[in-house]
């Protein structure tokens, strides 16, 4: 019998909470189609990473990614019976969050777009996965300096730049995410690279022109 | 329990929020499937008539008349079905991506492959005949397409002072080597073959259009070097003949070519 998550907790039956814990993603959206309560658990698992993801790919405001979070948590329940079992569960919801992102985020085309980077640490994953250009970087650099500078790429590059060092996806999992062939992620984060190079020397220049003057 | 999923499972529950069914999903991704199948198979019936309309063997008869084939008003027709091919590979891309795992190939390969795949299934459509009678359904029905395929044969057949010539057989004659054929604008010629080698399912018969090279000799005279047969003319050899017959029906004089049988 299946009993729902809101049930166990209130009987604090930690024992079964601990078994649903060790459930896989997959095996608790089988479980949710059959008793919806147990979508609990997902939105739990997802909401810290999710929230994360959007902000720093969107750059909305506060408001803005609850209202996206939320659409994305009620559209995957929508589409639960969509979800492809030979994908993560957790590409399959990322992919859900960008087509949101895209979806509410370009319709607000007025509003100036500031991307934000919580948490310094992470940021600083971007130059320790990036070998020889990141530790050239990190030297020169510092996180505000490199935040500044992930700001100014492209929407794309951003993208997955965010998805490879800050959300620590393979490229298989970034494929499944943005629905691009895996090839095309590869030349996407190298040209994302380059880019970030380009504007690190363009901030060189400017730099050694100033102390010129 | 999260505020957040506190809120969401209130939504779905008050707002009496379910997923939705399986059989939605499949039956958009049956669709999908379907929908790319008969984009390669129409891709394919295109590529089958390219076979069917492009003779290769008029490349050297440009030669003679010092024309550009790929240019000419002749490849009109055949760029037709090269455009249709390249729209339902088009139609079959868009189908592709739309799939579960379209996204994981790249836009070339999806396109060529369809390409190939077309290429391929069209060419034993061909070999089944399809490519004919694609043409000919095509010939029955639009009169533009027809019109386009007779003007294509005239340009390049048309030309008797080339030593070109194209025409409906109206009469055989064995005993003097000679056949009379009536070109697009009526008019009658005396073909004398005693001079060619004929390809075994290019003999002439009555009804047929053929494609001569040779020499004018005079005003209604040929005299033929080679003769061809056309490979796409059967839609109007078959009109003849559907002609023939009603004729033949309504007990008509069907000997109205003036040949004097």
């Amino acid at each position: 019998m299946c009993v729902s998550p809101v049930h166990w907790m209130e009987n604090k039956n930690i024992e079964k909470i601990e078994d649903i814990s060790t459930l896989s993603d997959e095996e608790i959206v089988s479980m949710t189609l059959k008793d919806e309560n147990f979508y609990a658990v997902l939105i739990e698992r997802y909401e810290e990473k999710l929230t994360r993801y959007i902000l720093r790919i969107s750059g909305g405001s506060k408001e803005d990614v609850e209202d996206t979070l939320q659409d994305v948590f009620i559209s995957a329940y929508k589409n639960l019976n969509d979800f492809d079992q030979d994908l993560k569960f957790s590409s399959w919801i990322y992919r859900i969050a960008h087509n949101k992102v895209i979806s509410h985020f370009r319709k607000i085309t007025a509003r100036p777009k500031t991307v934000t980077y919580e948490g310094d640490g992470q940021l600083l994953n971007i130059l320790a996965s990036s070998e020889d250009l990141a530790k050239e970087l990190e030297r020169k650099y510092t996180g505000e300096e490199v935040r500044a500078i992930l700001k100014g790429l492209d929407e794309k590059y951003r993208e997955v730049l965010v998805l490879k060092f800050l959300e620590d996806k393979d490229y298989k999992e970034i494929s499944d995410i943005l629905e691009k062939p895996m090839g095309t992620v590869a030349t996407l984060i190298n040209r994302a690279k380059k880019q970030f190079k380009e504007e690190t020397l363009k901030r060189e220049l400017t730099q050694v022109k100033l102390m010129k003057n | 329990m999260t505020k957040l999923s506190e809120d969401i499972l209130g939504k779905i529950k008050h707002d009496h929020i379910v997923p939705a069914a399986r059989w939605r999903f499949l039956l958009k991704s049956y669709v999908f499937w379907g929908l790319l199948m008969v984009s390669v198979l129409l891709g394919s019936l295109s590529f089958s008539v390219i076979v069917h309309i492009i003779d290769f063997r008029d490349l050297n008869v440009f030669n003679q008349v010092h024309g550009n084939f790929f240019t000419s008003t002749v490849m009109l027709l055949p760029y037709f079905w090269f455009l249709s091919v390249m729209l339902f590979a088009s139609v079959a891309y868009y189908n592709w991506k739309h799939t579960r795992l379209g996204y994981r190939f790249k836009r070339r390969w999806i396109v060529s492959g369809s390409i190939a795949l077309s290429v391929l299934l069209g060419s034993v459509l061909y070999a089944l005949g399809m490519g004919n009678q694609i043409d000919m359904l095509m010939s029955k029905n639009m009169p533009f397409y027809d019109k386009s395929k007779r003007e294509a044969r005239s340009e390049l057949w048309m030309r008797p002072d080339n030593g070109l010539l194209v025409g409906k057989v109206v009469n055989v004659d064995p005993a003097d080597d000679s056949i009379t054929i009536k070109d697009e604008t009526g008019q009658d010629w005396q073909i004398d073959e005693k001079n060619v080698q004929h390809e075994p399912q290019s003999v002439p018969k009555k009804g047929k259009i053929i494609k001569i090279v040779g020499k004018k000799e005079g005003d209604h005279t040929f005299a033929a070097s080679e003769i061809r047969k056309c490979g796409n003319c059967q839609s109007d050899e078959e009109a003849d003949s559907t002609d023939t017959k009603n004729a033949e029906k309504n007990g008509k004089d069907l000997d109205h070519d003036g040949d004097g049988e």
